[in-house]
């Protein structure tokens, strides 16, 4: 089985997805705390969104190649274990208290 | 005039200097509004002055601070010669690398005199340098005000620098010699354990190639792939299913949906278990009352796994990731807070290994109640609870470091962390009702039973509260309430609980609470132990807590609505829960119950317990007994209650255990289970419907001669009574009555409701609290000598009692609440049957 991992780019979409979202969370708090720094920038450390770097990128690619393999693979334990060949949400929430711990 | 100063000075030593293009001057000032007047006038110098101000970094609103590339900007200026004079603050004075200056000028003498050794420190190093200090000789009206702030009067700033320097002197001087000869040191002990010996060793570092840090990790750019591949339909179903573009999951993957998967690991693909998971397999297997040992777990570790003891810090840390659904959440929130719910998250994990131990842990979760454990009653506690020493010393003791301790020294049982959260799960949700509405929750009889009997079948436990389980899930969710109350959190309880068990716990009653609980686990764990029925038996004693809680403060309340000088009442209420305020109602018996004992068998003489008349008794004294329910509590004002929950809680202790002990020391009862039972119930009501006036009657008929031969009866019937609940209050409100009015006929009491105002009224409550006094003394004598009452209560069936006390209580709550007139005799063969409030102990 060829280890074939996510790719970056879309890795990389979706944590800029996740990223932009939280900086327009944050970015509205601080419009409701009315901060006014001085020295306040729209790029500030605070409001900039979280970049990436290329290797993080890459790192981070394989590291969520290897949960979903693991979360996979023991769903489908459970799975067959219950017998059905299809692996469900419900499988997943058997193991997925300590598949979360073990990461 | 100070700026021409400098700027004269600063002639004379540009010219002096050998090579004037080399020569650095550095200005020294407090305040950066000065900074710049000393640009300004240096300004004007022109050359060979070439001066630029070096400030901090903060920027005010008056002027902005100079960052740190500016900054290091100057200072590469300076060092190349662009600059020869800097007029800095003091973020010059020490730290930045800032070239050796030829001379230094102090703008101001008014600073302290490590700084001003900082700033002459500037100059002097590689060769001679000048320093020049300017201060003001007199007030100069016409300079800047904050020049006027510092000299307030002439010269004051010479003398404060000659002062400052003298200071320096002195302890220039001390510090000579090392300090030897003016200092007394400390003959400190070494921070090294001598098991260590440090030895010089000679190593030489070789560097085979050096590797110059870079300034940056080279970054690979990101990849970039031109072509994504649409996802197909099914797919994009899917994730409309999962995930929802709106961002709110519709399908959100639950945590806590299959609790009993979480007590063993799962298969593993690659990626092996961690040590949490490990821990929170551990932790599910207890709640869920599975056999589990930490040591088990050692060794059963799939990996690495370290000591769960040895890391006993660190499971509280850990402990905090094992629950992850509902405990997590309140866990992390009470890092912070150092109660009981750290602790119970440790105890889980605790051993019993002392009863030492284990005591002390349960003094320390009542440290109130552990008071007056030393003045009242040594010998009769149980074995198992602890003993008077040790309350006294844990308490006021700081809870959660006494649990840590006995953390580290003790290990539950997991059963009994399991009864443990049945424990904690009828305790909390009653004690909240207690507090929150001062009434007695609906509390309904099955659901204390059913919590009661299922201590032993809580295997289904379940964490989390928002599941909406069957019943037996009840005993974790109320331990998740338990532990939320304890963080002062307001958590909807389980809706296993009728809606009155809502836990607004105030937090020092759930501080209380929770060490109760502790208490209970830990003293479960060792009885279970020691004593299998004890065990239970105490779980069930101190499951029942709650409910005399509930019931007596309820009674209490309504005494105090009752009494119009409600002053009088509170305060003898509090004066004797403190007097009888003990550790723990296992161990402890309460004065009141023992007074009340002795008396009786002063009164009685020997056993003269005639079983005819209880039937009569009992309905009589339900009959006044009802009627100290008239009054519907809600009338009665949660506010006083409040205050005196904890009275009112000790006091329930108090009495469930004085009970028993009155039991045994009268010695005038068969040992009849059932009778026991009542007989601690009807200690438990006596003592939650004493308040001063309930121990004024006891103390009645010792002190007046017993007004008549029914009473005595009646006192003794009652007392002996199967259902003894009853009876005894009616009897002490008829020593109420009849130290007031001398009322010979006890039987009217069955009538009026209406008595228990006028009863309140009359009441002495200073000659009651006197004789509760002298009573208390009695069962003093009578405690030490009783020892052998402890098998009766193993023997206990706590859970009728509880039942019987809540259904009773309930009763009487509607009765009251009803205002009925009509004779209770209807109700007095029930509430015979089921009044007692059955917390006891199992002491």
């Amino acid at each position: 089985m060829e280890e074939a991992g996510f790719e970056c780019a879309l890795i990389h979409a979706i944590l800029k997805r996740l990223w932009t979202a939280r900086t327009l969370e944050r970015e509205r708090i601080e419009a409701i705390e009315a901060l006014d720094s001085e020295a306040g920038a729209g790029t500030s450390k605070k409001s900039r969104p979280t970049s990436v770097n290329g290797n993080a990128l890459k790192l981070s690619c394989e590291l969520i190649r290897v949960f979903v393999t693991e979360a996979v693979q023991r769903a489908a334990a459970v799975a067959e274990a219950e017998g059905s060949t299809q692996i469900e949400p419900t499988h997943l929430e058997f193991i997925l208290p300590q598949l979360l711990l073990d990461f | 005039m100070d700026v021409m100063l400098i700027s004269g000075t600063i002639f004379v030593v540009l010219a002096e200097t050998n090579d004037p293009k080399s020569s650095r001057v550095i200005i020294f000032s407090n305040y950066r509004e000065s900074v710049r007047d000393i640009m300004g006038a240096l300004g004007n110098v022109g050359e060979p002055v070439r001066a630029t101000e070096f400030i901090g970094q903060s920027s005010g609103k008056a002027m902005k601070g100079q960052s740190q590339k500016v900054q290091q900007a100057v200072l590469k200026k300076f060092r190349s010669g662009a600059y020869n004079v800097i007029v800095a603050t003091s973020i010059g004075e020490e730290g930045l690398d800032i070239m050796e200056v030829d001379l230094v000028i102090s703008f101001d003498a008014n600073i302290s005199p490590l700084r001003m050794i900082q700033r002459m420190g500037r100059t002097g190093r590689k060769h001679d340098g000048r320093v020049d200090i300017l201060w003001l000789p007199v007030l100069c009206t016409g300079l800047l005000t904050m020049r006027k702030a510092i000299d307030v009067d002439g010269g004051s700033e010479l003398k404060a620098y000659m002062r400052k320097k003298a200071k320096s002197k002195t302890i220039s001087k001390h510090m000579q010699n090392g300090g030897v000869d003016s200092f007394n040191f400390h003959p400190s002990p070494r921070m090294i354990p001598h098991v260590f010996k440090p030895e010089v060793q000679y190593v030489e570092l070789s560097i085979e190639k050096f590797i110059p840090r870079e300034k940056n990790v080279k970054d690979v750019p990101l990849p970039f792939y031109p072509s994504i591949d649409k996802l197909t339909v099914a797919e994009m179903d899917l994730l409309e299913m999962y995930f929802q573009t709106t961002g709110e999951n519709t399908c959100r993957m639950s945590l806590i949906s299959y609790p009993y998967f979480q007590t063993f690991p799962s298969r593993v693909h690659k990626v092996k278990h961690s040590l949490r998971a490990m821990m929170l397999i551990d932790t599910m297997r207890c709640l869920q009352g599975l056999e589990t040992c930490p040591g088990d777990n050692k060794t059963t570790s799939l990996q690495e796994g370290p000591c769960s003891v040895n890391s006993q810090p660190f499971i509280i840390s850990e402990a905090k990731h094992d629950t992850e659904s509902c405990f997590s959440h309140t866990m992390e929130t009470n890092v912070e807070t150092v109660n009981c719910m750290n602790s119970d998250s440790h105890h889980l994990r605790i051993q019993t290994k002392d009863t030492i131990d284990l005591t002390i842990q349960e003094d320390s979760t009542f440290d109130d109640l552990v008071e007056h454990q030393e003045d009242t009653f040594q010998g009769d506690e149980i074995v198992p609870e602890t003993p008077v020493a040790n309350k006294n010393v844990s308490n006021g003791g700081n809870n959660a470091g006494e649990t840590a301790n006995l953390l580290v020294k003790t290990r539950l049982f997991q059963e009994d962390v399991c009864t443990n959260g049945i424990r904690e799960g009828e305790f909390s949700p009653r004690l909240t009702d207690f507090i929150t509405s001062g009434v007695v929750p609906e509390s309904p009889v099955d659901d204390e039973q059913e919590k009661s009997r299922g201590k032993s079948v809580i295997r289904d436990c379940i964490l989390p509260v928002q599941l909406h389980k069957e019943h037996d899930t009840s005993p974790l969710s109320c331990e998740k309430v338990v532990i939320d109350g304890s963080t002062g959190k307001n958590v909807t309880s389980s809706p296993v609980y009728n809606g009155t068990r809502t836990p607004l716990l105030e937090l020092k009653n759930s501080a209380i609470k929770r060490r109760r609980i502790i208490f209970s686990q830990t003293e479960e764990g060792h009885s279970h132990k020691s004593d299998s029925s004890f065990s239970e038996e105490s779980h069930l004693g101190s499951g029942k807590i709650p409910g005399t809680v509930s019931i007596k403060p309820l009674r209490k309340l309504k005494r105090l609505r009752k009494a119009e000088d409600g002053d009088s009442k509170v305060n003898q209420e509090n004066n004797d829960p403190t007097r009888y305020k003990h550790g723990q109602g296992k161990r402890k018996s309460t004065n009141n119950v023992k007074d009340f004992i002795e008396e009786e068998a002063e009164v009685s003489g020997d056993s003269n317990v005639s079983s005819d008349k209880d039937g009569e008794d009992d309905n009589s004294y339900e009959d006044s007994f009802i009627d100290d329910r008239t009054n519907p509590i809600g009338e009665s004002q949660p506010e006083v209650s409040r205050p005196d929950m904890m009275a009112i809680y000790r006091r329930s202790l108090l009495t469930q255990t004085q009970i028993n002990g009155g039991y045994g020391s009268s010695a005038m009862f068969s040992p009849d289970s059932v009778t026991n039972e009542s007989g601690v119930s009807s200690g438990k009501t006596v003592m939650s419907h004493v308040n001063g006036s309930c121990i004024a009657p006891e103390k009645v008929p010792s002190t007046s001669s017993p007004t008549g031969d029914t009473t005595s009866h009646k006192r003794r019937l009652s007392f002996y009574h199967s259902e003894g609940h009853l009876p005894i209050m009616n009897l002490e409100q008829e020593f109420a009555l009849q130290s007031k009015k001398e009322l010979v006929d006890a039987p009217d009491f069955t009538v009026d409701y209406e008595c228990d105002d006028q009863f309140y009224n009359d009441l002495d409550l200073d000659e009651l609290e006197a004789q509760a006094i002298s009573l208390h003394k009695k069962k003093l004598d009578m405690s030490t000598q009783k020892k052998d009452t402890n098998p009766f209560y193993n023997d206990l069936d706590l859970d009728e009692l509880e039942a019987q006390a809540i259904s009773l209580h309930k009763k009487k709550l509607d009765m009251s609440t009803q205002k009925k007139d009509t004779n209770p005799l209807p109700h007095s063969p029930k509430e015979d049957s089921f009044w007692s409030p059955s917390f006891d102990l199992g002491i």
